[in-house]
């Protein structure tokens, strides 16, 4: 069953706190920037893959202007960045828009 | 004179002549045989004196010989003894003391000289005459004897003649060739170690040739002696040798003999097939040779030869293992010596067996081969046809042999085919044959001309070429195929080109635009299907960035997006450029041409300015929305493929629907997803982000430190349409920075300019029509779209409600042409 709040804003929470929560379910961060327009089209491939994979994974956004110091920690250079954390380790990374198939098979290769 | 009666049986036994005699020469004895010899009576002689039977020896002589004698020597040498008759004959002569005390006597043995002579007289003459020499290999000894009969065949200067057997084979060396020696020993060892005789024939270097035959002689089972003759051969000698070597090796088993039917000679393929030796043949007749033959059966095959003087038959050789061989038998009469004889010359059956069998296969091959096979004779007759020909054309061979040539073969002119007897002995090339049923048939052709017993005769073969024919075709078909990939691949080039320029990466997507927004989210969901998108919007807006990102973001990522313009092409080349066109297609078509929508074949096409795609062509792309075929121009081969069409235009479609310059069915095809693209006025707080962004962009292109963005200027451009969207704003930026001085972005000579363009534009005119849609929006909009009502636009415009809406309709105003409105509810 899908969870409440499957996507949403990751706010100040830590970089630890994603680390454990990865050992209950798999999680996945957008890193984005308000005024990039390839940061709202993975924002919309996020929204909507939560729906489908919200049983397994924990989808998360935060707006690197407002929060830089998780993306300084994650040392991200380029936006929009996903990862993927599970059993409190990253276990993939990508950098820019992907279609939604190829994120798909992303997320299907972490379960 | 001793009484032993033992002494006198020995002597008797020697078979010598032999006299006794006493000390005064007094012959006291004589055997029989020296009576004979000697021609005396026994008794007449015993009282004469050895003085009377030697008269070369005299009394003081005697003496002499009686006084070496009683010193126990015994005395040999060569004399004359005298006979009866008075006759002198020479004797070898053997003297020795017997007896004792004063019984004392001469043993006088007698070796009759005359007929040991004579003999070796007749043996000189005989080798003399008949060039035999002698020699003898003394193995004991190790002494090798030749004759001097031998050494003159030889032809050799040696006065020597005995030698050590090494020492023999050494000097030989220098006389006869090193095979030839090597053979010599070869046999001289056999003979030796398996007591066989030998013969062979030596050729002396630059010399004449000798026979050579040896013989071991045995004795307890042990080789102490060869010996034998050496004989020249004459040229005549020669001749025989060779024809006895032809015969003996001929393959043809050969036989003769005489009326009895025993065989005389057999040669060795005889002694080989059968397994007979020679000896054992020899003593065989020829009912015994033959399997089922009786005496009876000979006498009568006899009586035929002596008249017939040959004939042949069939038989069957009886082998020594008992196998029956069956031979062909020839029977020749001959006469040699007022005798008559038969020679019998045989063949094995097998070998006659297999000549059949490989003609057999030969007709076997000719009838089963693929080729059509004819023989022509020089008047143009059939006379040959191969079963592989009737099949093929169907015909029976009688049929076919009694027809003309032509009629299967139209190319066939007997004129030619005769001048090409006699011009070409090969001729080939690539004809039509016709079968029974009149069936055509592609064939390579093969005409043989041949010389066959006096007679000219033309063998020709047909080989059907149709699969060859058949891949030829689809050989160029590949090609053409190939050439058709390789054209497109050229064009791909242009498109990928394209593709990897930045210029419409996902990164010149600027915007915080709520509105914008709306539209990305639009592009995220649609990218990933099939279906058909339309994007709507002013000039400038981006519609391009966003086909291509819907293009990037779906299945078809790997493939290539191809763009037209609709309206950048002229109208009389536009079909061509979208659906191709076939070499000769029209003027001009000078080669073929790969449409856009078969480059785009699995990938995407952006048909942009779609609105100006001429009326006529139109049904053609929606044939291709609808079905995904379509023909080349000048073609009539129809073309499947697949592709995703993204459609743009800034023009409104439906009204072109109206208007009758646009197909309603292409519209509604087209319609499927659409997407409107927004102002850049209706999203001007992404201006300050795209002035950064293309200062930025600029200024990293020509090459200058990044310029300060004045927010005063920044806040002047936002009050600007820019009915050329952020195209117009790119191309402002861009001059500013061309034109800014110092560390500041210096917008103030390019705004002055706008301003000046936008009095320009406000004091345009507007006819009735236009002010009254500009009117009717502005009163929508103020009351967000509300028509009729309350606080509607019909209220606000004191109008009735359905008057309002009639007057829309035909204004052409529209909810849903109005992004703004539109986006906020989708």
């Amino acid at each position: 069953m899908v969870r409440d709040n499957a996507y949403e804003e990751l706010g100040d929470k830590s970089l630890q706190a994603l680390f454990s929560e990865s050992h209950q379910h798999a999680v996945v961060l957008l890193l984005v920037v308000d005024w990039s327009g390839a940061s709202h089209i993975m924002d919309t491939y996020m929204e909507d893959l939560s729906e489908k994979y919200g049983k397994d994974f924990q989808f998360y956004w935060q707006d690197v202007e407002k929060f830089d110091k998780l993306g300084k920690r994650l040392e991200v250079e380029n936006l929009p960045y996903t990862f993927i954390f599970k059993d409190g380790e990253i276990v993939d990374s990508f950098q820019g828009i992907l279609s939604i198939r190829k994120i798909e098979t992303r997320l299907e290769s972490v379960l | 004179m001793p009484k032993s009666p033992v002494f006198g049986a020995v002597l008797e036994l020697t078979q010598l002549s032999f006299l006794v005699i006493d000390k005064a020469g007094k012959v006291v004895h004589l055997n029989q045989l020296a009576s004979e010899e000697l021609g005396y009576e026994p008794d007449a002689l015993q009282v004469r004196t050895i003085f009377e039977v030697n008269p070369h020896i005299s009394f003081l002589d005697w003496k002499k010989v009686w006084t070496s004698l009683e010193k126990r020597q015994i005395i040999t040498e060569e004399t004359e003894l005298m006979t009866a008759s008075s006759v002198l004959f020479p004797v070898r002569v053997g003297m020795c003391m017997i007896g004792k005390g004063t019984q004392k006597y001469c043993l006088y043995l007698i070796k009759n000289l005359l007929e040991s002579n004579r003999h070796k007289d007749l043996l000189e003459l005989t080798s003399a005459l008949g060039k035999i020499g002698s020699w003898e290999c003394d193995l004991v000894r190790q002494q090798f004897f030749l004759s001097q009969e031998a050494a003159a065949i030889l032809g050799l200067e040696k006065k020597e003649k005995q030698f050590t057997i090494p020492g023999f084979f050494l000097w030989l060396r220098q006389y006869i060739a090193r095979p030839a020696l090597k053979r010599l020993l070869g046999q001289s060892r056999a003979a030796t170690e398996n007591g066989t005789p030998f013969e062979l024939e030596i050729k002396l270097k630059n010399g004449p040739t000798f026979k050579i035959q040896g013989v071991p002689q045995v004795s307890e089972g042990i080789t102490a002696k060869l010996f034998g003759t050496i004989q020249g051969i004459t040229e005549k000698g020669e001749e025989r040798s060779v024809s006895h070597f032809i015969l003996e090796n001929a393959i043809e088993m050969i036989a003769w003999g005489a009326e009895d039917g025993r065989l005389s000679h057999v040669n060795q393929a005889l002694c080989e097939q059968s397994g007979f030796s020679k000896r054992a043949l020899s003593n065989m007749k020829v009912t015994d040779l033959f399997l089922n033959l009786s005496e009876e059966d000979w006498q009568q095959k006899w009586q035929k030869l002596v008249q017939d003087q040959s004939f042949e038959m069939e038989v069957v050789l009886q082998t020594k293992d008992g196998k029956p061989f069956p031979v062909y038998l020839l029977l020749k009469y001959l006469q040699y010596h007022e005798e008559g004889y038969f020679c019998a010359f045989m063949r094995s059956l097998s070998v006659k067996k297999e000549r059949q069998e490989l003609l057999d296969l030969m007709y076997h091959t000719l009838n089963h081969t693929n080729d059509l096979i004819f023989w022509l004779e020089e008047d143009g007759n059939l006379r040959y046809v191969n079963d592989t020909a009737c099949e093929e054309l169907n015909y029976a061979r009688k049929e076919l042999l009694e027809m003309d040539f032509q009629t299967i073969f139209p190319g066939y002119e007997e004129q030619a085919f005769r001048e090409k007897f006699v011009d070409e002995k090969f001729v080939e090339g690539e004809a039509v044959i016709r079968d029974k049923a009149g069936r055509e048939l592609p064939v390579e052709t093969i005409q043989t001309h041949l010389d066959f017993r006096n007679k000219k005769i033309a063998c020709v073969i047909f080989r059907d070429i149709s699969a060859r024919k058949r891949k030829e075709k689809e050989l160029q078909e590949a090609i053409r195929q190939i050439e058709l990939l390789n054209e497109k691949l050229q064009g791909e080039k242009s498109y990928l080109r394209e593709e990897i320029s930045d210029k419409f990466s996902f990164n010149n997507i600027i915007s915080q635009s709520s509105n914008y927004r709306k539209v990305l989210r639009q592009v995220a969901r649609v990218a990933s299907t099939e279906a058909t998108v339309l994007i709507l919007g002013e000039t400038g807006t981006g519609k391009e960035l966003l086909a291509r990102a819907i293009h990037n973001l779906s299945e078809r990522e790997e493939e290539t997006m191809v763009k037209v313009n609709c309206a950048a092409l002229p109208k009389h080349l536009i079909e061509s450029e979208l659906f191709g066109h076939e070499k000769g297609a029209f003027t001009g078509a000078h080669k073929r041409k790969i449409g856009r929508f078969e480059f785009a074949d699995g990938g995407t096409i952006f048909l942009d300015e779609i609105g100006e795609l001429p009326l006529e062509l139109q049904s053609k792309l929606l044939r291709i929305l609808q079905e995904g075929t379509f023909e080349r121009l000048g073609s009539n081969q129809t073309i499947k493929v697949d592709v995703r069409v993204i459609a743009a235009t800034n023009r409104k479609l439906e009204q072109l629907v109206e208007e009758g310059r646009f197909r309603q069915d292409l519209y509604y095809r087209l319609n499927v997803f659409p997407i409107y693209n927004i102002p850049l006025r209706e999203r001007t707080e992404d201006i300050p982000l795209l002035v950064q962004y293309f200062v930025k962009k600029n200024c990293e292109k020509a090459g200058r430190s990044l310029l300060k963005v004045p927010k005063k200027a920044v806040d002047r451009l936002m009050l600007y349409p820019f009915p050329g969207n952020v195209r117009e704003l790119e191309n402002i930026v861009e001059r500013a920075v061309i034109l800014s001085r110092g560390k500041e972005l210096n917008l103030d000579a390019v705004i002055s300019n706008l301003s000046k363009r936008r009095k320009r534009v406000q004091k345009e005119f507007l006819s009735f029509e236009d002010m009254q849609r500009k009117h009717i929006l502005e009163a929508l909009k103020r009351t967000n779209w509300k028509v009729t009502g309350k606080l509607s636009a019909a209220q606000l415009l004191k109008m009735n409600g359905k008057t309002l809406a009639s007057k829309m309709r035909k204004l052409g105003i529209r909810r849903e042409d109005y992004l703004e409105t539109f986006t906020e509810h989708f």
